[in-house]
Order: structure tokens, then sequence, then C-alpha cells
């Protein structure tokens, strides 16, 4: 493991867009390049600001969706309605616009690739973006560990790399997803669609005895409903990891 | 929730709070030292907590983080032509815990 109180300098640096793919019909991932960075751990976010031409200047933070170790960096995006930030990167942004950002941070909300325990994620909506930096990760750093997500979003429309999360799976037998939908489920669903509840989260295979390391990303009503069922499952608080959006997911 | 803090009373609705990960960035600048896995004791009421697990504010000006279980402000850090402010006067301690395979805190 990496010295975690190794000095950080986070200083704002420029970062511009060099690509960017649609990824539902309300969410975009971006490309980034440009700024000089280390110690990037899957999990981690960036603090980002934009200012506008009167100088008006905003401030949001994004967890990353994918990165290299040097120069290069995702994140994926939901639109959300009236928001003041979301809308720009999802419908406005260009190739070779410029934001500033800090980071990358947030140890705590990570996986370190030393760690062999198994890792059990729980995704709402955009939550899922950065335990999908921590299945790319698992994969690039080539551990063994056995992760399982546990995935809720209202329908399929909104399921983030859906095509991604399918190959993963279905390639590799210590990667297991499950698919949760709240509102609307395609017919024959094995699961009605409803809110996460105990039977999603409790597995004859993950039990709390294996001692998973959990990842809870979402809304903060999920990830309060989600805590709380992991800990009534016998999950020790000391190895719940949490990142709540705030309520407007932005 | 009123927070009475020096001179100003915040009005602190608690919908519009985030988890200490949101000020992680503002703090660890600075700090020097990723803030979000720090162990902070909030002065008011004894609680003890990840500073990833407090509840944040930025809605400015600055940032501000606030216990988890009282609502007490711990911490606040701000940036203005002047300077980087940092006041912690509303917390205990901050400890950074020792990891294995870390050199001690």
């Amino acid at each position: 493991m990496t010295d975690p109180w190794e000095p950080r300098r986070l200083v704002w640096q420029t970062a511009e867009l060099v690509d960017a793919r649609r990824e539902t019909a309300s969410a975009r991932t971006l490309v980034f390049s440009g700024p000089a960075w280390t110690g990037y751990l899957s999990g981690h976010h960036v603090d980002v600001r934009l200012t506008a031409e009167g100088g008006y200047s905003t401030e949001r933070s994004y967890s990353i969706a994918a990165a290299d170790r040097t120069r290069c960096f995702e994140l994926t995006v939901q639109r959300v309605p009236d928001g003041e930030v979301s809308p720009y990167f999802v419908e406005e942004m260009t190739i070779g616009d410029q934001m500033e950002v800090r980071g990358p941070i947030g140890g705590w909300f990570a996986w370190h690739p030393g760690t062999p325990d198994p890792v059990l994620l729980v995704g709402g909506g955009s939550g899922v973006v950065p335990l999908m930096a921590m299945i790319r990760e698992r994969v690039r750093v080539g551990s063994r560990s056995p992760f399982r997500l546990v995935y809720s979003a209202r329908s399929v429309d909104e399921v983030l790399y859906r095509d991604e999360l399918a190959d993963r799976s279905s390639t590799d037998d210590r990667l297991m997803v499950d698919q949760i939908y709240t509102r609307s489920a395609p017919e024959g669903y094995r699961r009605p669609p409803s809110r996460i509840s105990e039977m999603d989260l409790a597995d004859l295979s993950w039990t709390a005895g294996s001692a998973p390391r959990c990842y809870v990303c979402g809304p903060n009503g999920f990830v309060e409903s989600v805590s709380q069922l992991l800990l009534a499952l016998g999950h020790a608080p000391a190895m719940i990891r949490t990142e709540r959006f705030g309520p407007t997911g932005e | 929730m009123n927070i009475s803090d020096d001179n100003t009373t915040v009005e602190l609705d608690q919908s519009n709070a985030l988890d200490g990960n949101a000020a992680a960035g503002a703090f660890s600048a600075a700090l020097g030292v990723d803030a979000s896995m720090i162990d902070i004791v909030c002065a008011e009421c004894g609680y003890r907590a990840p500073f990833a697990e407090e509840r944040a504010y930025l809605d400015g000006p600055g940032t501000t983080l606030c216990c988890q279980r009282c609502a007490s402000v711990i911490g606040r850090v701000a940036t203005t032509p002047a300077g980087t402010w940092l006041s912690l006067s509303g917390s205990e301690s901050w400890r950074l815990p020792s990891f294995a395979g870390s050199s001690p805190d």
C-alpha cells in the first residue's frame, strides 16, 4: 500500500476535453487530458471549476470513471434536470473546451489494488461511476479479488456502461453483476421493478461472513437505506464505505 | 437546524448536505494531505468520525464541514485574495490514522 499520508500538493490545473461519447439519453462520458497528477486510485474524484465569461464560477465534484497513470481521465456525467453544471457537460461542452480541475482526491472511497478481500459494490443511478472505475482498475492491475456489483437503475434506458458490464461479467467468473430496476424492468426479467431490498444484497455466496469490503455510492436516500441493509445483514461498519451525491445528484 | 457559530447564525438545511467526500478537495489543498481519511473529534459533542462521513456544505462562501451527529461546524476553509483561511476551532482533534504498510503518523 502506498503511504496515504504522502504530502499532496493539490492545485487547480487546466484540463481539455479530447473525446466524448454518449452513454444514455441523459448521460455522457467525457475524456479529458492535460493535468499532471500522481497517486490516482479507483474511486477517487476530482473537483471541477467552471468559470463563465462574466467571471462567475462554480465548483462541483465528479467521480472519475477511468484514468491512466499520467494525463488522461474520464468523467461520466448524468444530466440533472434544472442542474447548473451537468447540462453543460452533457449537452454543450465540445472537444477542445477547457475547464479547471483539482485532484485526484478521496482515498476514503478508493479501492486499493493490494487488498485481496472480496469487494461488494452497490450503486444507485450514476453512483455506479466510481464503482465502474474500480471494476476497470481490478482488471488493469490483474487482481483476482472477487467483485460483485449490485446496480440499481430506474430502467434499461438509464443503465450506464450496459454493454461493457455485460461483456466483462460474461468473460470473468470473478465478476458478478446484478442489475436492479426500480421503475420498469424488461419483460420477463427475473425481478419485478422495486427499490433495492435485503434480498438483493443477501446472496449465499456473498454473506457478511466472507467479509467483503463494501462500497456504496448514490443519492443520499439510496446510500442511507443500503447502509442500513448491509448492517442488518451483519456487515461490519468498518467495512462499509459510502459516497453520497446530495439531493440533486449534481 | 440553527447553528450558533461565533456571531453568526447559519440555517443548515440537512437536505443540502453532501458528505465529506465532496469537501475533501478544498481541505486537502489547504492541509497538503488527503483529508478524506482523517478521523475528527467534534468539540461540541465528542463524536468521532472520518472526514468523509461528516456533512459538507459547499454553497459558500468557502467550504464548511459539520459534525455528522450534532451538526456543529467543525471546520471551514475559504480562499480569498488574501490567502486561504482554515479554521478547525469546532473540532477537538484531527488524527491521521496509521495504516499497515504506511509510515507512522
